[in-house]
């Protein structure tokens, strides 16, 4: 099983050093492996290189996969935490 | 002859050039002492110590880096923390060395990868964290192998300016700022943690300053604009002569007696905080115009026992001595269940914030307040610039009760009592306030902290954590109209954000207390504004409603100061 979300990020400097870094603190108090996705690229949530390299920028799409036992937990708030959901229309 | 870069701090440097070559990656793994007879198992077992050791060393110096810069440039070091706990980083490494590299050389080669990947990103702030991943590498590889390479940068006398190829963010750090005048750097950009530290440290500097290295000759006299951007190298005497004397106006000025005015010939009070000695000695060496916050609590701390009220009256007699005639502010003890101090016993909190902290813990703790009161009066007698200053204030009802204490402990007391502001319901009952005092101070962290209701240490919540949220900056304004006639200063980290200081100045205050390496800075910051123009844009912030708006509003108010 692998749960997914997909976020909107909402820093105005996309996803810089200290916030990747909060990010990655977060991701690591997750047991599940998490993947974050960017356009084609991929990384590792639990690596601040693995994320830094993705260069995301504010207002990107990204998605976030988790696999194993708190993978829901981990995807919710890790998507909490980049930002606002898509904007699907609904008000 | 001219190099020109990125001007990236502000500021005039006359020296000698010391000269930091090209460090390749490449050269690190020649030599790592390890021989040829060595297993794969002592390799491992070399690297874990390496990065162990590393670890110690970051994790001191951004240690170092809270106390004398604050939050934002420990947060510059601890980034390199997660490098060395990083997957992408350490299982390559790792694997590399399994197979039989030797480990300075893996790790040159992971790094180097690394931050090749970083440094080819389109963002040009990311590509900038390239140098910090280096930063990291370059330590583990110097520990693998049992070199140091920072000597180039240690034991330098006279005035200096160091050019270098690059300069990592610890270097910066560690630089001996009684001979470095000034940095110009080949490499670096003005997002690079090097520069933002030299901002932080008021070193002068220009990066990305191509050909340095070639025109640069150790020895050679340097004068470095870290305004324009530029660096001249063996300059004319007349070149010498008149950056010497706008190097040296800058340095007379920051030790003058008495504060900066603004353009307009407004007066500004540039203090500073501090929590020792040699914090004091520090911020009058630049420039403070006295110390607006002094705490207490660090003498409390650093004992195995409470200081009795002997020791205090003399740590404080030599804090005032070493503010050498300056104003001195000294808030009691501000402790809390989080904050532990030796001799005191503070019961376990659920909510230590929100619980027995500052005068709620002093004035359940008499012989403790009353020790501080009466060493603090005894200061006081021999100091005339000493006041004294109540933190956690909530209500009257608590400066009631202190003002009672200082009446019976201290009776004829000559300090000046004043009070924090930073818990809301005492922004809120501030005109209240401002009648008893002498005189408030705002600490904006706590104020911040509570009026957001949003811990910044906290991951989920610290992205609420602003001090230029609306809400906060329109308390700042209600506070400073609110206390009329009282001088009321600010004493948190808002106070040292050159950003701000127009802003400040524009909603009334006229006193700030900063971390002292800010104090040069903020003093320049101050010298270049318009009060009048500050005042009339002032208005334009207090309207924004969102937190972007603010920023917004801030970037149009910026550019109406230069």
């Amino acid at each position: 099983m692998t749960a997914s979300r997909t976020a909107v990020v909402a820093d105005p400097l996309g996803l810089h050093a200290r916030p990747a870094a909060d990010f990655v603190a977060q991701a690591r108090t997750y047991e599940s492996e998490i993947v974050l996705t960017s356009g084609d690229k991929s990384g590792n949530c639990k690596s601040l290189l693995g994320v830094l390299k993705l260069g995301i920028a504010t207002g990107s799409e990204v998605g976030i996969n988790a696999t194993g036992p708190d993978e829901l937990a981990a995807v919710e708030a890790l998507a909490a935490l980049l930002g606002r959901e898509p904007d699907t229309g609904a008000s | 002859m001219i190099v020109t870069g990125v001007p990236v701090s502000g500021g005039t440097a006359v020296g000698r050039l010391v000269v930091v070559g090209v460090q390749l990656p490449a050269d690190a793994g020649v030599d790592d002492g390890s021989g040829s007879g060595t297993t794969v198992e002592d390799r491992v077992a070399r690297l874990l110590a390496a990065v162990d050791t590393s670890r110690a060393e970051i994790t001191a110096i951004a240690a170092e880096a809270r106390e004398r810069l604050g939050d934002e440039s420990a947060a510059i070091i601890e980034l390199q923390l997660l490098v060395l706990d990083d997957p992408e980083w350490w299982d390559p490494i790792l694997h590399e060395v399994r197979n039989g590299s030797e480990p300075a050389a893996a790790v040159w080669s992971v790094t180097s990868a690394v931050a090749e990947v970083l440094g080819s990103l389109e963002d040009a702030y990311l590509r900038e964290r390239s140098a910090d991943v280096l930063d990291v590498g370059q330590r583990v590889a110097d520990h693998v192998a049992g070199r140091s390479r920072s000597g180039a940068l240690r034991g330098l006398s006279g005035d200096v300016v160091v050019a270098a190829y690059e300069l990592s963010p610890t270097d910066t750090l560690g630089l001996d700022l009684d001979v470095v005048r000034g940095i110009v750097t080949e490499t670096g950009a003005r997002t690079s943690h090097a520069a933002i530290l030299a901002r932080q440290l008021g070193i002068p500097a220009v990066v990305g300053v191509a050909g340095l290295l070639e025109a640069a000759t150790a020895g050679s006299l340097a004068v470095l604009d870290g305004d324009a951007g530029s660096c001249e190298i063996n300059p004319d005497q007349h070149v010498v002569d008149r950056a010497r004397a706008k190097a040296a106006g800058t340095a007379q000025r920051v030790v003058i007696d008495h504060a900066v005015t603004t353009r307009d010939g407004l007066e500004i009070g540039v203090l500073a905080n501090a929590s020792s000695v040699a914090d004091v000695e520090r911020a009058v060496a630049h420039g403070a115009d006295g110390i607006g916050l002094y705490r207490t609590e660090f003498l409390f701390m650093g004992l195995p026992e409470l200081p009795d009220e002997d020791a205090q009256a003399e740590h404080y007699s030599a804090v005032a001595e070493a503010a050498c005639g300056r104003p001195v502010t000294f808030r009691t003890l501000d402790v809390g269940g989080d904050k532990p101090v030796p001799g005191l016993h503070v019961e376990a909190e659920e909510n230590p914030f929100l619980g027995v902290r500052g005068i709620r813990l002093t004035l359940a703790n008499r012989t403790v307040f009353d020790a501080q009161l009466r060493a603090l009066a005894r200061t006081a007698a021999a100091y005339p610039g000493v006041s004294v200053m109540i933190p956690m204030v909530s209500g009257l009802e608590e400066l009631d009760e202190v003002r009672d204490v200082v009446r019976e402990v201290a009776p004829g007391g000559s300090f000046r009592l004043g009070a924090m502001v930073e818990v809301p319901s005492a922004a809120l009952l501030v005109d209240e306030l401002a009648g008893e005092m002498d005189f408030l101070s705002v600490g904006t962290n706590d104020l911040t902290a509570y009026l957001l209701a949003a811990d910044r240490g906290n991951v989920h919540v610290q992205h609420l954590y602003s001090e230029f949220h609306p809400a906060v900056l329109r308390a700042l304004h209600q506070i400073r109209h609110g206390a009329g006639d009282t001088p009321v200063s600010i004493c948190g980290e808002l106070a040292g954000d050159p950003r701000a200081t127009g802003l400040l100045i524009g909603l009334g205050y006229r006193q700030l207390s900063v971390s002292g390496p800010l104090v040069p800075a903020v003093k320049d910051r101050v010298r270049r504004l318009d009060a009048v123009a500050a005042t009339a844009a002032t208005g334009m912030v207090l309207r924004a409603r969102r937190h972007r708006e603010v920023e917004a509003a801030l970037e149009v108010l910026l550019e109406l100061e230069t």
